[in-house]
């Protein structure tokens, strides 16, 4: 699945709005961990290299085991992207990312840059962590 | 909804009247103490797409107010530039009362703003 937003803040909560779609097949606690994950993916592809056409790419893509968001932009052309920092890490909200996702990172492919976050879903057969509606 | 172009105020809250606030003068600024974070539940648990920041006054009172997805952009850039005084009129506009209705009041103006 995949959505193109402007490249402003209000696609935050336009990503959040898609992820709660998911909320019948994505454990709520899972799902509360990716939309704080997906605040801050946004938010620092706003922040660290504004989008060069205007636009960002939210991406998902599920399996019966995890989930994996991912935010794409284009760099600016003029320039590569500014290495991520621990300064930028903490002031940019990827510190949470890291508390709440299984794995995340950041890759570079031509002038796109790729932001991503995985989480593990619970087997199916854990009773206790089972989405409401499939029980 | 909103004046084209003019970010409606949303507090103070009818039903709370502690947080009822004046107008901050217009020459008033507001320096960032700490924060943006998300918001904690009573559970402590973070919310999503609301965040809280404290400021302090000119006159040495902390306030602690809450902000939006944009606030929240436009705090942590202002931040990065390693700018961090706003005046009233940034601090009305980007931050709104410690309160959930009246943050979820600024998303409606936002939007109706098409921001």
């Amino acid at each position: 699945m995949r959505l193109k937003l402007p490249a402003e803040a209000s696609s935050c909560r336009a990503a959040r709005e898609l992820l709660r779609r998911l909320k019948d097949s994505i454990p709520a606690a899972v799902l509360a961990d990716m939309e704080l994950a997906a605040d801050e993916l946004l938010t620092q592809s706003l922040l660290v290299q504004p989008p060069a056409n205007g636009t960002i790419t939210f991406e998902m893509d599920a399996s019966r085991y995890e989930v994996t968001m991912a935010v794409e932009d284009v760099a600016d052309p003029v320039g590569p992207p500014r290495p991520i920092t621990a300064d930028d890490a903490a002031t940019l909200g990827l510190v949470v990312v890291d508390q709440v996702a299984d794995r995340w990172g950041m890759e570079q492919h031509g002038d796109v840059i790729r932001t991503w976050a995985t989480f593990a879903l619970p087997s199916p057969a854990d009773e206790d962590v089972r989405p409401a509606a499939a029980s | 909804m909103s004046n084209a172009g003019e970010p409606q105020s949303v507090d103070p809250q009818p039903d709370r009247p502690d947080l009822a606030e004046q107008p901050p003068s217009p020459g008033a600024l507001f320096r960032l103490l700490a924060g943006p974070e998300h918001v904690l539940a009573p559970e402590r648990s973070a919310l999503a797409g609301y965040y809280r920041a404290a400021f302090s006054s000119d006159d040495g009172e902390t306030l602690e107010r809450y902000l939006t997805d944009a606030g929240h952009a436009e705090i942590l850039r202002r931040r990065a530039a390693g700018d961090l005084t706003l005046s009233s009129e940034e601090f009305r506009q980007w931050t709104v009362a410690p309160d959930m209705v009246a943050l979820e009041a600024r998303y409606h103006a936002e939007a109706g703003q098409g921001a």
